[in-house]
């Protein structure tokens, strides 16, 4: 469970039920008023790291954009892809991760207008007649990870599930399910799961739930009737990566039932050249950043041998233990993801 | 490490005494006191005041130099009692609405709460709200050469609606920083702990002083070589001037060729 070091709220959201919720929760919290969340979150003068350390919950409500269309590449659905982010920043600390070096804040927005998103959801699934959709609901945060404040699955759940042609994934790295375990199993909602070879968890992502709590989550949700989706992104090149990469994808294959796994994605490791600017000045005595890396329309990648490399062997070794029809390459041409 | 601006002399007796400040020699258009740690200035009254004490401390300083910048002082309240301690989480510019919100993360154990700067002083109180007359032109001056999580405001309550402002007293003032000390040192001592914890992972690479003494870099080479130095340190187990001489290059591209080389070769293992 994260520790906030503070909440700030939107003056005009105090009185939301939802945002009444969480102060309830946060009671032993400094409270502090703003007007817009930007004049916390955005301004220059400010150290990620340092906040990442122990960032603030900042309560806010979003205004427009609730709905965006997927860069090209990304994801499972070939049309008709969308994200939403209720969420800005994650409480996991992955050195990978393209948030480390997106924004300036480390502190969490959590946008509270639920009822807006829906709107434009439901919006946007009715746009796209009887054609299916997919949203995306864990791209700019961990969905489920701040669940028990936000009650955001809690929330979403139901709206999807009336709407089956629309799909939602859930992407995660948290192994708090219980909000899952609460409600109906719907065929449309997929939870996403994240894992690593183990040194590259140890080594990189920092307050991510262990292995075995986040595999025995997922065997839970399979068992409850869930769909469940592994993802492996991004791929991490160090010293005897292939073997570590097979050894994971055994230990996986060996835990879950993989002919009901809705799909399995490995990803490259690539981010905007700026936010990767960013994160190699904010954690500058991190070895991964010290490696050789290419820039290539605007995305900082390892070398195209090394990833075409990784693929190759990765992609061998999955194959042994995934069916191969659930497979995708996320990003799978080099092009801009982001 | 740590600078501290007061408004009074009376203010920052309490700290001179307590951390052995002494005064600066050479003669500064504010009274300075400074040990190894420490730097405090008595900036006089008003935010211009105090953000012109910063900017004279900003100048005596190095530009890249992490510090923590913390202005200390008495306040009025609406709702704490005399005597009583708390930390800013916003100030705000009464004058003009602009809002500096001082990020809470490191350990503190201070109350915390809003606090607006006044231009004249005030008999008036909110509930929730203390009132100083320094910290806002402080806060906004500071952020020129820190982030926000170096700067801070930590205020003792000398009046409430209870005991409403009256008459400086400059004896009471004294006596409320100093029984204050007990918050006042563990935040100053935990600041100055996070200082050096941040130097430690971000000032320059040993090495740099050998090396760049010895060849002539360019601003661009010295960036490289900083970057190099950061990889070398991040991927390396052994410091890098055992594994290369830099007096055996004849010039700084082929020393910066020579590490990227070597370190093109280093594979990275978890």
């Amino acid at each position: 469970m994260p520790s906030f070091s503070a909440l700030y709220i939107e003056s005009p959201c105090r009185d939301l039920p939802r945002v009444q919720k969480i102060r309830q929760q946060c009671a032993e919290l400094p409270e502090v008023a703003c007007a817009r969340y930007g004049e916390v979150f955005n301004p220059v003068a400010q150290n990620f790291r340092l906040q990442k350390k122990r960032p603030a919950l900042i309560l806010a409500q979003k205004h427009q954009g609730f709905v965006l269309p997927t860069p090209q590449d990304y994801g499972f659905g070939k049309e008709n892809s969308y994200y939403f982010s209720h969420l800005l920043n994650c409480p996991y600390d992955c050195r990978y991760c393209f948030l480390q070096g997106m924004y300036r804040s480390a502190h969490y927005v959590l946008f509270v207008n639920y009822e807006d998103f829906e709107r434009e959801i439901e919006e946007t699934i009715r746009a796209c007649g009887n054609a299916p959709s997919t949203f995306y609901a864990g791209y700019d945060s961990d969905s489920l990870a701040l669940e028990s404040y936000s009650g955001f699955a809690e929330y979403f759940i139901p709206v999807f599930q009336r709407h089956p042609q629309a799909c939602l994934e859930l992407r995660t790295k948290s192994a708090q399910i219980q909000s899952l375990l609460n409600q109906e199993v719907s065929d449309n909602i997929v939870i996403a799961m994240s894992f690593s070879p183990d040194n590259v968890g140890q080594a990189l992502e920092h307050r991510v739930p262990s292995f075995a709590k986040r595999i025995a989550a997922a065997q839970k949700l399979q068992a409850r009737g869930w769909r469940i989706a592994l993802r492996f992104e991004p791929l991490i090149y160090h010293q005897d990566y292939a073997q570590h990469y097979e050894g994971l994808f055994k230990k996986i294959s060996g835990a879950l039932d993989v002919e009901r796994l809705h799909s399995v994605s490995l990803g490259a490791f690539r981010m905007p050249q700026s936010y990767f600017k960013n994160i190699v000045k904010r954690y500058p005595e991190e070895a991964l950043f010290a490696d050789e890396y290419t820039v290539e329309n605007g995305l900082t990648a390892y070398p195209k041998k090394i990833e075409d490399e990784m693929f190759s062997n990765c992609e061998m070794a999955l194959r042994r233990d995934f069916p191969e029809a659930n497979y995708y390459r996320c990003g799978k041409e080099r092009e801009a993801c982001l | 490490m740590i600078r501290l601006v007061l408004a009074f002399m009376h203010e920052a007796r309490p700290l001179i005494d307590y951390y052995r400040l002494a005064k600066a020699e050479c003669p500064h258009p504010y009274p300075i006191y400074a040990n190894d740690q420490i730097k405090l200035i008595v900036s006089g009254i008003g935010k211009t005041a105090a953000a012109a004490a910063v900017g004279y401390l900003q100048a005596l300083g190095l530009p890249s130099e992490t510090i923590a910048w913390l202005n200390l002082g008495i306040a009025g309240h609406g709702t704490l009692g005399m005597g009583q301690g708390f930390l800013a989480h916003r100030v705000e510019d009464q004058a003009t609405g602009r809002c500096a919100y001082p990020p809470l993360v490191f350990p503190f154990s201070a109350k915390t709460s809003d606090l607006q700067t006044v231009d004249h002083p005030l008999n008036r109180y909110e509930a929730n709200r203390g009132y100083d007359m320094e910290a806002s032109g402080f806060v906004q001056s500071a952020l020129r050469g820190a982030t926000a999580e170096w700067v801070h405001c930590y205020k003792v309550v000398s009046d409430n609606p209870s005991l409403p402002l009256g008459k400086f007293d400059k004896a009471g003032t004294k006596a409320l920083i100093e029984k204050r000390l007990d918050e006042i040192d563990p935040l100053v001592s935990m600041l100055i702990e996070q200082v050096l914890e941040w130097r430690a992972v971000n000032d320059p690479e040993s090495a740099w002083d050998e090396i760049t003494k010895r060849h002539r870099f360019s601003e661009t080479r010295r960036a490289q070589l900083r970057r190099l130095l950061q990889r070398w340190k991040a991927m390396e187990a052994r410091p890098i001037l055992s594994c290369i001489d830099p007096g055996a290059y004849p010039n700084a591209a082929t020393l910066l060729d020579d590490v990227r080389q070597r370190l093109s070769l280093h594979r990275l293992a978890f």
